[in-house]
């Protein structure tokens, strides 16, 4: 009880201390101001050193700092007004100098360096795969009867990852990147094993089911408009397979001569490419966040070296015990993707400026 | 010193602080010597006299240390020397006040009057009664008491202003009173059957209120003494006379010191007695062997500007938290703000204050002491007398609310929650009478925050307005409607918003859908185009097959027909496939005192008959010495006419009139032998003329922003540059310009100085990094501008080697570099920044540092000869020079100057005291002046034949003064951060010149008589012109 008594006690000073240093700082801001007008310069620092240590809230501290800047520059002391002008953008690194505001600042802000150095970001989206058959091997008595593109669906997965850009020149970001993918497509036809004397069909129904762990170089081509900077972004990627798999597997016979068998899942791992690598495309927009700068963007990869192409059918995933007439085909996945993000610039105000 | 000094010193300290000083002080009061005479002979003459003067210049203190005590010493001739002085304030309650300060005069004075209580009561009802029967009442109270027989009676009315003030609050009743009292006044002055004397002490910007009571207007135009600005040797005699008196000893330094920390302004007095009060206090406290008082007991009580501030905060700081909230609300009580941004004080009974901060009178009275205790009289009565609910708590000195800047605050802040309430009540009234709305945001919140911070009480609201009630009420309806209106709006808005979340995730997903479909229609092509080809292959199979079905029956029949089947869905894929493929701003004594000899001579003259040839010999001698002196005092009372014509002049509002009274001033000043550089006589000229022409100061156009640097070359060739990355030369002629022409434009450079070789055939410029622009001024120069880099970050100053167009530069480097026109090469290395270099001699160069130095170097080879001085009091940031003499600058204000002997030894320094930054400094040699442009947006100009004297001030720019540069000795250009190039004359004459066409019509003989006085003859005047008055 007196531990509390006495927790409540100190609190109490703590606040009282704290709102009488607010007072008194409010009326020194004020002052300043007013010495700044009245040309009362040098009593200027004096009044708001302390406060800007402890007293001043943001917004306040950001108004010191500026009158401070603007006092030393008309003190001869630039150096002075550059620590404050630099202090200023650390706490607000987004702040920008108007046309109204005195030319001497407008110079002493252009001698600083308020690109950003560097990005870095998180995205997450949502992903759609379509798949593009090259070749029909699928057991089937009757050639043409065999897998058939309209046979694949599309099926959604998603995507989450981080980014690091760096600026290259005012219009081009490099990027890089790194993502987790996780992509479906689907299954469904009709598979013949017609012989003379087993002259029956099946359906068969599965999904496929791909973990990518991916990374990509890419270049974006931005025009800032400061509150959104449009962008086309285009770059390669290589994809590591995680994991691979047939989920939900249904073989149904046609005429009901044997009974439906399902299986959860078959482990397709060993029969996929394990590196594979591809081409990307998106367009998209950087939206101002406050201090951070959200995204949003869709896109493609196109995957130049196919999952499933073999040249010997030999090595191809046939007849698994459950998989009785169905022969892996060679196709190509294309991944479309819609994602969002949220990346934060980082600055260093004491690199020097390059034709600003 | 003695122990026994020291004894007398821990216990008397002859500084009063801020209360003025009392009859018995006569011997402490110094600087004003002459002027009681000045007072006793208006007074003599009308058996009336008011002093005026603005707050804090002694008005009290003449009257009770001067004044009385010479009354006292018979001084009135025809009057003798028995006198009864009783002192009185207007107020509250005036009638009972003097009614209360006649029964005090009796209690003390004549024990038989008041022997029991029931006297006591008698007296004071029977005196107040007196008062109030009719207008005679102060004679009638006379012919009644004893105590006056064969006596005079000298009533002092002191703060006389307060009658004013408190017309303005309290109603019919109060006016009415105030007018008797007035009246009771004016009865008792227009008698001559009893030998009553009035004298009033009122603060000089109450004067217009005056007009209330047109006959004793009247009155004060007939005699009036407007107290004036003491000289610098006087305030000198303020601080040394009373240290004296009280066996110590100053320093000369802080004499000087205080004297500058003084200022210009005219009603630091009080604030100069509190701080020597409390630096005597701190001295006798601290003081080792025989040490005078010195900076070091000065600075120790935070000088002339803090003690005032740090004093009251010691206060304010025993209090506890508590209380120091009720004596926010207290002093708000207290005090009252002017329009005119002036604080003005409001005694008010303590009993009231109870009710108006809704506290106890006990809890307040513990707060009033804290500030009136014994060493701290910040407020008033004083410490020994006892409060009750009648008391009136007033503060010591209006000086306390400027000099405080805790009660600084607290005053603004009540005009603010003032101006609020009245603001309110006037809605409050239009919203009853049906011709206004209720109060919506952001007038609202403000209002409301008003009332949640103040919490009004009906006692406070009083004091402004009757209407409390209905502005409470009238607030809270506001608010309600607000809050009704806000929540319907709520609603609405979450609804929309509702309608627009669905609306946007349809979007969504219908957007995501027709992306879907189109990579899903483009893919589907691939698909068809290839089936085509297979169905194409098919077909052929199907051909070949066809062949073999004949071979095999059942079998072959059965390909047959499948074939023909694929074929037909090949064909009906393709038709799909085809289907598929389509986006924000004096001295008048010695006549005086030379008329009385005479009269006390005559007096003598009668009194020894023995010798009475000889006396009559003597008396004529005297006359003689008589006319002398009534000529001079004519000629000293004309300059003081000058002043207040000047004075008046700038405070009228028709632009003819001012112009008449401003050219009168100039010339009653000039024809008297005034001094010639006469600030009040200046800028009555200066605003008469920009009376008529607002913009007749702003010099040629064409520098579009704050005008950074000035350099004029041969009174022919001026050079400007600003803000704007301009710079413009300007050949002038007179005062016309015959050719301008922009020598240098860059937006993409700051240019902050120029500066122009000897030979006008160079221009450097400094920007704002390390970059120098060059320019050859040459007229067949066919070389543009050069850029050079410094070897250095940052360039503060260009100094032209003589009769050369190579320079030295000084740098943030504390290196002096020069350039050859090739490269630059260190040439003086110094041990702080310099941010000027002068030339002296034509052989020497002057540079002043942050370290204030003053030092001299060899123009030619860089060698250091001497240091002249060190400027302890900050940065040297500006120098001007002459062959004998050099002036600096500094950052606070202060400019000095070192005259020098032929070997540039130093002679005595003299300072004198401007304001913040000296950005720029000029001597004018003809006129023997200095010229100094300040950062606080003035123009100060010395007279140096005289620089104890005020100097003329020009505060006409509305920012910071960055540069100033003499033009033919009688005008100066001036560059100022208000983006505005002006030219202002220095002189008088030149003004008075040009306003004297301007003026239209003459002054009338009812205008002479008011402004000067019908004992001055009228001379109007066009009288002395020859030309005929146009229009």
């Amino acid at each position: 009880m007196k531990r509390l008594v006495i927790t409540i006690l100190i609190c109490f000073m703590g606040i009282t201390q704290m709102l009488y240093a607010q007072t008194t700082c409010d009326r020194n801001l004020n002052e300043a101001r007013n010495d700044y007008s009245a040309g009362n310069l040098y009593a200027i620092p004096e009044k708001l050193k302390e406060c800007i240590s402890s007293g001043f809230d943001k917004d306040q501290k950001i108004e010191a700092y500026r009158i401070l800047a603007l006092t030393y520059l008309n003190i001869n002391q630039q150096d002075r007004a550059r620590e404050s002008l630099i202090s200023l953008l650390k706490l607000k690194p987004d702040y920008q100098i108007i046309e109204a505001d005195p030319r001497e600042l407008r110079f002493l802000y252009a001698t600083i360096n308020t690109n950003p150095e560097y990005y870095v970001g998180v995205q997450t989206g949502l992903t759609g795969t379509f798949v593009n058959l090259l070749s029909n091997y699928s057991n089937s008595s009757i050639p043409e009867t065999g897998a058939q593109n309209n046979n694949y669906k599309l099926g959604m997965g998603y995507t989450i990852g981080g980014q690091f850009m760096k600026p290259i020149l005012p219009f081009l970001l490099a990027k890089a990147k790194v993502n987790f993918i996780h992509s479906v497509y689907r299954y469904q036809g009709e598979i013949h094993t017609m012989t003379e004397a087993d002259p029956t069909s099946q359906n068969v129904s599965l999904r496929e089911v791909n973990d990518y762990l991916q990374i990509g170089l890419d270049g974006r081509f931005l025009m800032d408009n400061y509150r959104y900077k449009p962008f086309f972004e285009a770059g390669f990627f290589g994809s590591y397979l995680a994991n691979a798999a047939f989920r939900d597997h249904i073989k149904e016979n046609t005429r009901q001569l044997a009974e439906d068998e399902t299986t959860d899942r078959i482990d397709i791992r060993d029969n996929r490419a394990r590196f594979q690598y591809g081409i990307n495309f998106s367009v998209g927009t950087m939206l101002k966040f406050g201090l951070y700068e959200g995204e949003i963007m869709i896109g493609a990869n196109y995957t130049l070296r196919a999952p499933v192409q073999y040249d010997n059918i030999n090595d191809r995933l046939t007849s698994p015990p459950s998989l009785d007439g169905y022969v892996d085909n060679d196709y190509q996945p294309v991944l479309i993707y819609i994602s969002i993000g949220l990346t934060k610039p980082f600055y260093n105000f004491l690199k020097p400026v390059k034709n600003k | 010193m003695s122990k026994g000094n020291n004894h007398i010193s821990n216990v008397f300290n002859p500084f009063p602080g801020l209360r003025p000083f009392g009859t018995e002080e006569s011997y402490l009061y110094f600087g004003r010597e002459g002027q009681s005479d000045e007072v006793l002979a208006i007074l003599e003459k009308n058996h009336f006299v008011t002093i005026l003067g603005s707050s804090g210049t002694g008005k009290s203190s003449l009257m009770f240390s001067g004044v009385i005590p010479t009354l006292h010493g018979g001084f009135i001739t025809k009057a003798g020397n028995e006198w009864e002085v009783i002192t009185t304030r207007p107020g509250l309650s005036p009638i009972a006040d003097l009614a209360k300060n006649f029964r005090l005069f009796i209690e003390n004075n004549s024990p038989e009057y008041t022997e029991s209580a029931l006297d006591n009561l008698i007296n004071k009802n029977l005196f107040e009664a007196t008062l109030r029967r009719s207008s005679r009442g102060i004679i009638e109270l006379y012919k009644s008491l004893k105590a006056f027989k064969g006596k005079n009676l000298l009533i002092y009315f002191d703060q006389f202003e307060e009658i004013f003030r408190f017309r303005r609050h309290n109603g019919t009743k109060y006016i009415n009173e105030s007018l008797a009292y007035v009246n009771l006044i004016l009865e008792a002055v227009n008698q001559s059957e009893v030998p009553i004397y009035i004298a009033l002490s009122m603060r000089s910007d109450f004067l217009g209120d005056c007009e209330q009571f047109p006959d004793l207007t009247n009155k004060i135009n007939e005699s009036h003494y407007l107290i004036p600005q003491m000289t610098r040797d006087q305030k000198k005699l303020v601080i040394q006379g009373p240290v004296a008196v009280g066996n110590g000893t100053i320093s000369n330094r802080l004499v000087q010191r205080l004297l500058n920390d003084m200022g210009d302004q005219p009603d630091q007095l009080p604030v100069l007695q509190h701080a020597l009060m409390r630096s005597w206090d701190y001295w006798s406290k601290n003081k080792h062997d025989e040490e005078p008082i010195d900076f070091i007991h000065y600075e120790a009580i935070g000088g002339v500007t803090e003690a005032l501030s740090r004093h009251a905060d010691e206060a304010y700081y025993e209090l506890t938290e508590n209380e120091k909230l009720i004596c926010e609300k207290l002093f708000k009580t207290i005090t009252e703000k002017r329009s005119d941004n002036d604080g003005i004080r409001r005694p008010t009974k303590l009993e009231d204050i109870a009710q108006i901060v809704d506290e106890e009178e006990i809890a307040l009275k513990r707060i009033i002491d804290k500030f009136r205790q014994k060493g701290r009289a910040l407020l008033t009565p004083r410490a020994d007398i006892v409060l009750s609910g009648e008391s009136v708590i007033d503060i010591s000195h209006e000086a306390l609310m400027r000099v405080w800047y805790r009660l600084r605050n607290w005053v603004q802040e009540e005009s603010e929650s003032s101006q609020i309430y009245l603001r309110l009540s006037e809605a409050a009234q239009n919203y009853q009478q049906g011709n206004g709305a209720l109060w919506r945001q952001p007038d609202l919140q403000l209002a409301i925050d008003w009332r949640n911070k103040t919490k009004p009480t009906l006692k406070w609201a009083l004091q402004y307005d009757k209407n409390f009630e209905a502005v409470i009420s009238f607030l809270n309806r506001s608010e309600q409607a607000y809050i009704k209106e806000e929540e319907t709006k709520e609603l609405l808005q979450k609804k929309r918003l509702k309608r627009s979340r669905t609306i946007a995730s349809v979007l969504g997903v219908a957007a995501m859908v027709s992306i879907i479909l189109v990579f899903f229609a483009f893919s589907q092509k691939l698909v068809a185009d290839r089936q085509t080809n297979i169905a194409q292959q098919n077909a052929e199979e199907a051909q070949n097959n066809e062949d073999k079905a004949q071979e095999s029956s059942k079998i072959a029949l059965l390909r047959l027909q499948e074939a023909n089947n694929s074929t037909l869905r090949a064909n009906l894929q393709k038709q799909k496939a085809e289907l598929n493929a389509l986006k924000a701003k004096t001295a008048q004594s010695d006549a005086e005192q030379a008329r009385n000899e005479a009269v006390r001579n005559l007096r003598d003259a009668n009194a020894s008959k023995k010798e009475a040839e000889e006396a009559n010999e003597e008396v004529k001698k005297t006359n003689k010495d008589l006319i002398v002196q009534k000529s001079i005092s004519d000629q000293l009372r004309m300059q003081s006419i000058a002043t207040k014509l000047a004075v008046k002049s700038i405070q009228n509002e028709d632009d003819q009139l001012s112009a008449i009274l401003a050219y009168l001033a100039y010339r009653f000043n000039r024809d008297n032998g005034g001094y010639e550089n006469d600030n009040d006589i200046y800028n009555g000229l200066f605003y008469a003329v920009k009376g008529f022409e607002p913009g007749y100061y702003h010099a040629f156009r064409g520098n579009t922003g704050a005008v950074n640097a000035i350099a004029l070359k041969n009174d022919k060739h001026l050079y400007t540059t600003g803000e704007d990355g301009r710079i413009i030369y300007r050949k002038l002629k007179d005062t016309e310009v015959l050719q301008e022409k922009t020598l240098f434009e860059s937006s993409e450079i700051l240019l902050n100085k120029i500066y122009v070789s000897e030979n006008n055939d160079r221009l450097v410029a400094l920007t704002s990094t390390n970059k120098l622009i060059l320019i050859p001024l040459n007229e067949d120069a066919a070389n543009p501008a050069k850029i050079v880099t410094l070897p250095a970050s940052y360039a503060y100053d260009v100094h032209f080697k003589p009769n050369s167009s190579q320079f030295l530069v000084s740098t943030s480097d504390s290196t002096i570099y020069q350039y050859n026109d090739i490269s630059f090469s260190p040439f003086i290395k110094t041990n702080a920044r310099v941010y000027d270099m002068e030339s002296l001699a034509d052989k020497w160069i002057v540079t002043g540092s942050t370290l204030g130095n003053i030092q001299l170097w060899d123009a030619f080879t860089g060698r250091f000869y001497k240091n002249i001085a060190t400027n302890a009091t900050g940065y040297i940031h500006s120098l001007t020079t002459t062959d004998s003499a050099i002036a600096a600058g500094d950052n606070n204000g202060q400019i000095t100057l070192y005259p020098l002997d032929k070997n540039f030894n130093l002679k005595e320094s003299i300072k004198l005291a401007g304001k913040y930054i000296m950005s720029d400094l000029t001597f004018n040699t003809e006129s023997n002046q200095i010229i100094s442009a300040s950062s606080d947006g003035n123009i100060r100009i010395w007279d140096l034949s005289d620089p104890d004297e005020f100097p003329m001030i020009i505060n006409e720019p509305e920012s910071w003064v960055l540069s100033v540069a003499l033009w033919n000795n009688n005008r100066i250009f001036v560059g100022s951060k208000d983006q505005l190039f002006r030219t202002y004359p220095i002189r008088s004459n030149i003004l008075a010149d040009i306003l004297r066409p301007m003026i239209k019509r003459d002054i009338t003989q009812e205008e002479w008589d008011r402004y000067i006085g019908k004992e001055i003859e009228y001379k109007p005047i066009f009288e002395e012109s020859v030309f005929v008055i146009n229009n």
